[in-house]
């Protein structure tokens, strides 16, 4: 092996949730076969010449069409017309959408990356690491971790240690989330306040 | 799902939002007898009179029946391309010609290369394949750490591992993607309090 060529694989695409258009674009899909359906049907079974519709059978276009026949303008025509304009609001806002990015991607450019719950679980194991703490639990976004921690007593010491024990462990992450701890004290609980279990 | 079916995606969305939306302005607006101010000719009654009267037309018969069968193929053609098609063959290799080819299982050395991956310290279990995605060859590999790794020294294992098998698959063109999961609790220490 020769020290100048090892380089590793170049990282892929970062992954990137699918968003609502996911799941839109098949329905519209679905939409458009069974429109196709319709008026495949009504031609196949229209009549031809004056023969009538076959075995009772009806135009399902007419059918479709005939219940607007003869509408006035009415209250209800103002609700179902908000009702449709939002439609094709949410319509533009999910075409239009940017696709929700999920990854937070590790140092190096050799593609690997977490989920923000991963990096939770990651924040929440250092933050349990650290002296005077009880418990620990951490969420996260892609830019924010909050770390909620039980601690035997000294809030803003704890506080500190937890702080830079979480960003430490996330360090190796491209863009390192912020870090905010939130602490609540045991002795605090039993002075009083809260249940003194 | 390729990037061309997610544009085609967003373009029907797009056309058939405006639409909606048009259809929308224009139905509150006539219900509240507005629509006359923007349309002098709009009418005080729907009537679908039109619309019978083509369905009543000779030609109707046959464009009906070729539009139909043509959208409803278009529409089925464009549902089944959503399904995700992420199966690679063998790569072939560098240094393949006329006179010979040289191609590799790429997926068992993505699997090798997990199993590197799994012996890391610190890391429990891992796992790889080849596939397609978005029209790049990815080595997608996924490894669960425990929740007190060292996500520094992980990543530098990756870019180890990959970098052997950059060198085993030799092909510039394949891209890597690296799962890192972190397990929920440490099974092997439990915490004395």
């Amino acid at each position: 092996m020769t020290g100048a060529d090892r380089r590793p694989l170049r990282p892929a695409a970062q992954r990137t949730g699918a968003g609502p258009i996911g799941w839109v674009g098949p329905l519209l899909a679905v939409l458009l076969t069974l429109a196709g359906l319709v008026l495949l049907r009504d031609g196949v079974f229209a009549p031809s010449g004056a023969t009538g519709w076959p075995g009772g059978q009806q135009s399902w276009l007419t059918t479709a069409t005939s219940g607007a026949d003869g509408l006035a303008p009415s209250a209800g025509a103002v609700v179902i017309g908000v009702v449709v304009a939002l439609v094709g609001l949410s319509l533009l806002v999910v075409a239009l959408r940017r696709r929700p990015r999920r990854a937070l991607p590790l140092t190096g450019g050799s593609g690997a990356y977490l989920l923000a719950s991963d990096v939770a679980r990651r924040a929440g194991a250092a933050a349990r690491d650290v002296d005077g703490v009880l418990d620990a639990s951490a969420a996260a976004t892609r830019s924010r971790v909050t770390v909620s921690a039980r601690t035997t007593g000294d809030g803003a010491g704890v506080r500190d240690a937890v702080t830079s024990a979480v960003r430490d462990a996330l360090a190796a992450l491209e863009r390192p989330p912020a870090v905010r701890v939130r602490t609540t004290s045991t002795s605090d609980a039993t002075d009083g306040r809260g249940d003194p279990t | 799902m390729t990037r061309r079916v997610l544009g085609w995606d967003r373009t029907a969305a797009l056309l058939v939002g405006l639409a909606l939306l048009a259809l929308g302005v224009a139905a509150v607006l006539w219900g509240a007898g507005q629509l006359t101010r923007l349309w002098p000719g709009a009418p005080q009654q729907l009537s679908t009179a039109t619309a019978t009267d083509v369905y009543g037309q000779s030609w109707w018969r046959p464009v009906s029946t070729a539009v139909g069968a043509v959208l409803a193929l278009l529409g089925l053609w464009w549902l089944l391309s959503h399904l995700p098609r992420t199966r690679v063959g063998p790569l072939r290799l560098p240094g393949s010609g006329p006179a010979g080819r040289s191609s590799l299982d790429g997926g068992a050395a993505v699997a090798v290369a997990a199993e590197l991956l799994g012996e890391v310290p610190g890391v429990r279990s891992a796992s790889g394949r080849l596939r397609e995605h978005r029209g790049q060859v990815v080595a997608e590999m996924s490894l669960t750490a425990g929740p007190h790794a060292d996500l520094g020294a992980l990543a530098r294992s990756v870019e180890d591992v990959s970098a052997d098998l950059a060198q085993v698959l030799s092909r510039d063109d394949v891209r890597a993607r690296v799962r890192v999961r972190v397990a929920r609790q440490d099974p092997s220490t439990s915490r004395v309090t």
